[in-house]
């Protein structure tokens, strides 16, 4: 029984998005950079499009979470330009233009991100 | 040379069927944080595991009893009992990881919807539990999870800093916070030794019949096998380390490792990642699969064994396919894969005393073992890992919630 709810209270916690606005603008500028990385991959034709949208797609899923606890004003507008990005980047995985654009983007929101983390 | 170049290609398929979703988890997860500081931790495991599968192996072959019949004795039934259900807990939550990961990588690699691939994952797997003899079942997912190699050439590629990765053998207590690097020692030493694996080995070998003169071949899979397995696990943590750490990423997602090979070796780096991972995870779900059911038959003393064929051992077949059936009900409620995977090592690692202790004792008992009985040198490394064992064990559930699992 204790197993089961140490288990419990794992999933709980695990479930839960960061709930300090350090830790969060740390979660938004790592998906913002690992987008930047993917956007980088389909820019240059060295991914496939399926796994550039389906990545980008999850990662959007991942921010999603992150979002749902965020109350800062500024990492409110962070969040919701690289989850913008991030749609871009998953409708149109094949378009050079869009992909770099993208890449570009998301190294900017990155960066801001590690500058209200700090 | 017949017999040296099956050595060598079961030793083939036991570097390509090293890795499972868990080591690819947190390897990849201590590369991100810690870049290479926590290498040390997979060879200690690395250890573990050879030291672990060579004993219950040669366990095996000469007296034909798998884990489960030593734990059945060594423990009785009400000790046993609880090491079965442990066993079969962590089982379970491996089979569920396992098969969410199947899914996620096939969706990575067709766009199909999740839920269907779920469905497709684990149909797949049980065609290939009910038709394919032992044999071609470690062979085929051992050598494609070979492609895993890709992570090798990857890590070569991006360059690191190779004085700091020879410094990341040497045991420390790290930098950043102490809780989550202790988190990672435990789940990365937790993950090389994860019990289904050596479940399924001991097992694996009844199934094929080992007799004391295949001792060698045990020594060879146990030791050049499992020692060079463990360089998937380097390759991925240094990779990580290397591409990951200095942009900040955090991995949480299956795709984040394929990026980790689609970064510096290009589209055919990201197809063979994906393949691989998708082989090393299958082969791990069915390991595991039917590790649940070797242990529930040979607790309970049914027949089993995929020699028996389907018919011949029917409690036996009725337990994987429930042990499927159960996987897939767990990933199918929406439960995260990664969090099923990081739960069940954490939770494999409390359970790892209640398997390796009886291995040990029955390999010191020569009365079953006779000559084949451990030596001084197996002892040496059998009592180390048990205390190492121990100890991870004690301080697994407690890092957990100290480390906000892994999140600091």
């Amino acid at each position: 029984m204790r197993i089961v709810a140490v288990l419990g209270l794992a999933v709980l916690l695990m479930g839960c998005a960061p709930d300090e606005p350090a830790k969060q603008a740390e979660e938004i500028g790592s998906i913002a950079a690992e987008g930047a990385l993917l956007a980088h991959g389909a820019a240059e034709g060295s991914s496939t499009k399926i796994f550039v949208r389906e990545h980008a797609e999850a990662l959007d899923r991942r921010l999603e979470r992150t979002r749902s606890v965020v109350h800062d004003q500024r990492l409110v507008s962070l969040a919701a330009s690289v989850s913008d990005e991030l749609a871009r980047l998953a409708e149109e995985p094949g378009d050079e233009f869009t992909t770099r654009s993208v890449e570009r983007a998301l190294e900017r929101r990155a960066r801001e991100a590690a500058e209200l983390a700090e | 040379v017949s017999k040296i170049f099956g050595i060598a290609l079961g030793i083939l398929a036991a570097i390509g069927g090293f890795v499972d979703i868990g080591d690819i988890v947190f390897n990849v997860a201590a590369g991100a944080t810690f870049g290479y500081q926590l290498l040390w931790a997979v060879v200690v495991g690395v250890g573990g595991i050879i030291t672990y599968a060579e004993m219950c192996g040669r366990v095996a072959a000469v007296s034909e009893k798998a884990v489960f019949d030593a734990v059945r004795e060594r423990l009785g039934f009400s000790v046993g009992l609880v090491a079965l259900s442990a066993a079969q807990l962590v089982n379970l939550l491996t089979l569920a990881a396992e098969i969410g990961g199947v899914a996620i990588v096939l969706q990575l690699l067709s766009g199909l919807s999740y839920t269907g691939l779920l469905v497709l994952a684990v149909l797949a797997l049980g065609i290939v539990l009910w038709t394919m003899p032992f044999g071609w079942i470690e062979r085929v997912f051992g050598y494609c999870g070979l492609a895993l190699l890709v992570f090798a050439v990857a890590a070569i590629k991006l360059n690191p800093d190779w004085g700091a990765v020879a410094h990341g053998f040497i045991p420390s207590t790290g930098s950043g916070n102490h809780w989550v690097y202790a988190y990672f020692v435990v789940g990365l030493v937790g993950a090389a030794m994860v019990p289904y694996e050596v479940y399924f080995y001991s097992s694996g070998a009844v199934e094929e019949r080992w007799g004391p003169k295949d001792l060698g071949l045990n020594r060879a899979n146990a030791v050049i096998g499992y020692a060079l397995g463990g360089i998937l696990s380097f390759a991925l943590m240094i990779s990580a380390g290397a591409l990951l750490l200095p942009k900040g990423i955090d991995p949480d997602l299956l795709g984040t490792v394929a990026l980790v090979a689609e970064s510096p070796l290009g589209k055919i780096g990201l197809i063979l990642a994906l393949v691989g991972m998708l082989f090393a995870i299958s082969g791990a779900a069915i390991d595991s699969a039917f590790a649940g059911a070797y242990n529930l038959a040979q607790f309970f003393g049914w027949e089993w064994g995929k020699y028996r064929h389907n018919a011949g051992a029917p409690r036996f077949t009725l337990a994987w396919i429930v042990m499927l059936a159960l996987g897939f009900a767990i990933v199918v409620s929406g439960v995260d894969p990664i969090l099923v995977t990081e739960l069940s090592v954490i939770f494999s690692v409390a359970a790892l005393p209640l398997t390796y202790t009886p291995i040990l004792l029955v390999a010191n008992d020569r009365a079953y073992m006779g000559k084949h009985a451990n030596g001084v040198l197996g002892n040496l490394f059998g009592i180390f890992y048990l205390a190492v064992v121990f100890l991870i064990a004690v301080a697994a559930l407690p890092l957990l919630l100290l480390s906000n699992m892994g999140q600091g």
